[in-house]
């Protein structure tokens, strides 16, 4: 199934700058196995204790389970101010 | 109110916001873009422009939310807070917050905790731009 990946702040530079089509192939995924996969995938260590998900806009749990078609987002600490 | 602006914040609109017969006293802060800041080496560097990103949708519902909890926890009348997103230069106002009261302790109290828990909470990120060159996310500076 399709999702799309958005990343935040710092997270830009580390993932993508642009959202990102992914295939995922476990139609169970989790967001959190989307982002360790994303994390293994680009060699950078989680940080799912600061890391805030987003669902289709909306804030989410790491164990909300991923449909076809989700937007999933991930923020960085925010640093507005 | 919260609210994220593209352009310049008007601060005399803002402030017309939280005007009310009841209050006695006003108090607001202004967070400008200054010239220099520590990069997360903690070396002192010479800033030349911000860019402030935010996710629009979700940082209004969190910062209203902010807005809403002060008007609780505090004796005040009226509360508002801007930040800018977008390109911004050295000087220019980044974030405005305003708050009126009866009195004056409750608006300081109501104005510190609303700059505080946009700071900490509402999804907007600072990408900084060096004069050498370099740039880089700032991390939270609370």
């Amino acid at each position: 199934m399709k999702v799309t990946l958005e990343f935040y702040g710092r997270l830009k530079d580390q993932f993508s700058p642009t959202p990102l089509d992914v295939e995922i192939k476990n139609h169970a995924s989790t967001i959190e196995s989307v982002y360790l996969w994303m994390c293994e995938k680009h060699s950078i260590e989680p940080e799912v204790e600061s890391i805030k998900p987003i669902l289709n806009d909306t804030f989410a749990n790491w164990d909300d389970v991923v449909s076809a078609n989700d937007a999933v987002g991930f923020f960085p600490p925010a640093s507005g101010g | 109110m919260f609210s994220i602006s593209n352009e310049p914040i008007n601060t005399e609109e803002l402030k017309l916001k939280i005007t009310d017969p009841r209050s006695g006293g006003f108090v607001c802060f202004e967070g400008w873009v200054r010239n220099h800041n520590l990069d997360n080496q903690q070396v002192n560097k010479k800033v030349l422009e911000l860019h402030y990103e935010a996710h629009e949708k979700l940082a209004i519902k969190v910062g209203q939310k902010i807005i809403d909890q002060a008007l609780e926890k505090f004796e005040i009348n009226q509360a508002c807070c801007c930040h800018r997103i977008g390109q911004l230069k050295v000087g220019d106002m980044a974030i405005w917050v305003g708050v009126s009261a009866d009195h004056r302790q409750a608006a300081f109290e109501a104005c510190e905790y609303i700059l505080n828990q946009t700071k900490a909470n509402v999804p907007i990120w600072k990408n900084e731009h060096y004069h050498d060159g370099e740039s880089g996310w700032v991390e939270a500076n609370l």
